[in-house]
């Protein structure tokens, strides 16, 4: 049997320094197998952002470890790429978001400049934001700036695609329309992601596994799968009785945990 | 933030010491004095120094006492009364560029060369960032606080005193700040172009004469005095802008 | 409706020279007319000595601020790579700094002579400061997110560096540059009033000294124009490398 593209084996995390550091990652295992689409769902704060950086290889875990393709992973793989939280921020002011997404590009060596271009301009075409190769990521929306980060993500050619809330900051009736895309480009990029939300909703309507996550320090409460057909569809999906099961799991699971944490503070 | 002692950065200049003192020792020529030399340069010549060194700030600090007088009202005035800041800046725009030097020839022709000429070069130069920081600082204050101001019906005097000043502090002390630095850089070099006296001429005559050590000798002075008065600018602004913070935060919760 | 004001009001300030120097207050050798003036100026800019002048001025200030932008970046580079050379540098500089650079000229004659090396060494010894203050500030406290993008995309730490916090710092080292343009000019006029060897500085003193007061402020007309058109030029420059910064502002202003 092969590996699975991701493994997380025993991984633990603590941030901050001295006095002040604390577990943020308990004891966290899971994986992912190549063509899924995961999602985590956890608390506000209970380190999922810290995992993720964690799986990039931006942090190096204290205990555990972290493992690509079976092969234990060292500093920032190429195999696996990023869109941050803040990824307003993460994309360069100074240049234009055809070059930012070339940006993502740089580590491909067996493309030329040209052909670099040419990819950079059709992905930006595919995620919805032909026409604005030239414009600067400041003078977009923060919607379409979220589109030009995975841009950005996807030209990398990673084999994982890690997403960290992407879709928290925008509204509604972007949120949705996002899903979808995300859904879509995923297909047809044939991308394995890894998003990462505190939205149940989204989580069991992009997955094909939702992974739950617990407060911190973090482990993995439950794990559902997730078999409803693709493509999905906004209102059929989420009238789905088998969506509705999975996600009524999921809520209670969460209810469950929230009331086991309360529990010691009620006692008291 | 609190302030580590900076080994590196005092081994560092230790080193450069040695590096000259060595290079000096190889070199052997009354025209390469090694930092030895200099120090004593500098023992030797104390009270002339001290004396020097003495007139340039006596000068340094007159001429940015009149520019603190003169241009922080006036600055506060020209942010304020909008029409009158419209008919003059464009005039501080026009005489800005001016290197301060360059009014070195006019204070001699109408001054002479005696102190009035080399005091009003210092205050020239150091009324520009006293006066554009001013008339910023106003400028840009809230808003809101001129209302408050109408609703307290205050006087322009006393919006001038009880609102403007305050809330333009920050800003304006940083011109300040600036000024300071430039009334020193402006003295001394007037010395050196029209005096008889003050670290500027010392400077000057040590190179007719020479005396090359005694020249480094002034210029450590020249760099210490600076220090110095760096120091004392910054522990006074912090003295001010602490009473300052401490009055809007007092503000705040009443 | 902005150049009207200021016409009007440099039109004013005109006629309150003028107004002095008629009424005779300040003798007129010494406060020449706006007529006057302006007489010399067009004699001076006709002549080809002061054009030589005014050129070799401009000549040694830009090449100096030039040198000093890329000393000071270089270090300032070097700086924020590494901590330990930022705190060496930290005790010097302060007091380097606090040394005002024409009085450095007595000395630098005899180490460099009258010749143009004496110019740059002034100059940069005056325009470096600004600049490697408010790049080593900038490079070394960069957007965190920044860098972690960078690192994720495979950039090693002096990609970071150079690809990444530089461009993004290139606001911040501006600032620093349009003073060093300021500062480099008016070095370059004290040396050239203190050590001779032609220059605006050196005419102006020169005119002074010989109580030329109408092309004394002829000069000092020009001096200000240099200082003028010099910051206009580095604000074009600004705008040609860091476009996307000027527009950013603009739209921050706008909201
Ligand atoms: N550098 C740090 N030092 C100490 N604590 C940190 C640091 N970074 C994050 N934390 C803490 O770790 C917890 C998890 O953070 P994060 O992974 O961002 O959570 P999430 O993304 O799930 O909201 C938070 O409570 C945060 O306060
Ligand atoms: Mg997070």
């Amino acid at each position: 049997m092969n590996a699975p593209l991701l493994a997380v084996d025993h991984l633990s995390k603590a941030l901050g320094e001295g006095e002040a550091r604390t577990e943020i990652i308990g004891d966290l295992n899971f994986s992912v197998r190549e063509g899924e689409f995961v999602s985590i769902v956890g608390p506000s704060g209970c380190g999922k952002t810290t995992l993720l950086m964690c799986l990039s290889g931006l942090y190096s875990p204290d205990r555990g470890k972290v493992s690509v393709k079976g092969e234990p992973m060292v500093g920032t793989p190429a195999g696996v790429s990023i869109v941050f939280q803040d990824y307003s921020r993460s994309l360069l002011p100074w240049k234009n978001n055809l070059e930012n997404v070339l940006f993502g590009m740089r580590r491909i060596e067996d493309m030329g400049a040209r052909e670099k271009r040419d990819a950079a301009r059709e992905t930006l075409a595919q995620i919805g934001l032909a026409g604005f190769e030239k414009h600067y990521p400041w003078q977009l929306s923060g919607g379409m700036q979220q589109r030009v980060a995975i841009a950005r993500a996807l030209s990398a050619r990673s084999e994982l695609l890690l997403l960290d809330e992407p879709l928290a900051a925008v509204d509604a009736q972007t949120r949705s329309e996002m899903q979808d895309l995300l859904l879509d480009l995923a297909r047809r990029f044939r991308q394995t992601c890894l998003l990462v939300t505190h939205d149940v909703d989204e989580a069991v309507y992009v997955a094909d596994r939702v992974v739950v996550l617990s407060q911190r320090p973090t482990f993995v409460v439950a794990e559902f799968d997730v078999p409803l057909a693709k493509p999905r569809d906004q209102f059929e999906t989420k009238e789905n009785p088998v969506f509705l099961d999975i996600r009524h799991k999921v809520l209670s699971c969460i209810r469950s945990m929230r009331k086991t944490a309360a529990a010691p503070v009620l006692a008291s | 933030m609190k302030k580590r002692f900076n080994l590196p950065g005092l081994a560092f200049l230790v080193v450069l010491a040695l590096i000259w003192q060595g290079i000096a020792i190889l070199v052997d020529s009354p025209n390469f004095p090694g930092f030895v030399q200099v120090i004593v340069a500098l023992f030797h010549d104390d009270t002339t120094l001290a004396i020097e060194i003495g007139y340039t700030l006596e000068r340094a600090g007159i001429g940015f006492a009149l520019a603190l007088v003169v241009m922080l009202p006036f600055g506060i005035l020209l942010g304020r009364v909008r029409a009158l800041g419209d008919l003059v800046e464009p005039v501080i725009e026009f005489v800005r560029p001016l290197p301060p030097i360059a009014m070195v020839p006019v204070a001699m022709i109408f001054f002479g060369t005696g102190d009035a000429a080399k005091i009003f070069v210092v205050a020239w130069s150091a009324s520009f960032p006293i006066l554009i920081n001013a008339i910023e600082a106003v400028r840009g204050a809230h808003p809101m606080l001129s209302t408050v101001a109408r609703a307290l019906r205050l006087s322009r005097v006393e919006t001038m005193w009880h609102i403007d000043l305050p809330a333009a502090l920050p800003q304006i002390i940083a011109g300040i700040r600036l000024a300071v630095a430039i009334s020193l850089l402006i003295a001394v070099v007037a010395e050196m172009l029209l005096s008889t006296n003050g670290i500027g001429m010392y400077l000057a005559r040590a190179q007719e004469r020479f005396e090359i050590a005694n020249g480094l000798a002034g210029l450590l002075v020249i760099a210490l005095g600076a220090l110095a008065v760096n120091y004392g600018v910054l522990a006074i602004e912090r003295k001010v802008l602490r009473w300052h913070h401490a009055r809007i935060g007092m503000h705040a919760k009443a | 409706m902005i150049w009207a004001k200021r016409v009007v009001s440099i039109l004013l300030f005109l006629l309150l020279w003028e107004l002095v120097a008629l009424s005779g207050i300040v003798p007129t050798e010494y406060f020449p007319t706006v007529p006057v003036i302006g007489r010399a100026l067009a004699g001076l800019v006709v002549s080809l000595e002061f054009l030589g002048e005014l050129a070799v001025t401009w000549e040694r200030t830009l090449v100096g601020l030039l040198l000093s932008i890329a000393l000071g970046l270089v270090l300032a580079i070097v700086a924020a790579r590494y901590e330990t050379v930022r705190r060496m540098l930290e005790p010097l500089v302060e007091m380097l700094r606090g040394l005002p650079p024409p009085a450095l000229v007595p000395l630098s004659i005899f180490a460099f002579g009258l010749g143009v090396k004496l110019y740059f060494f002034i100059i940069i010894f005056a325009a470096i400061w600004p600049v490697y203050i408010s790049a080593a500030n900038a490079l070394s406290a960069p957007e965190p997110v920044q860098v972690l993008t960078g690192r994720a995309f495979g950039c090693s730490v002096w990609e970071i560096l150079l690809r990444l916090s530089l461009p993004a710092a290139m606001p911040e080292i501006f600032t620093g540059i349009r003073l060093a343009a300021g500062v480099a000019l008016l070095a370059d006029v004290a040396a050239e009033m203190l050590a001779g060897n032609g220059g605006l500085g050196h005419l102006l003193y020169d005119a002074a000294f010989t109580l030329r007061t109408a092309d004394m402020f002829a000069i000092m007309l020009v001096v200000g124009l240099s200082g003028l058109i010099l910051n206009l030029l580095v604000a074009a420059s600004r705008r040609f490398f860091i476009g996307w910064h000027v527009q950013l502002a603009a739209m921050g202003e706008k909201t």
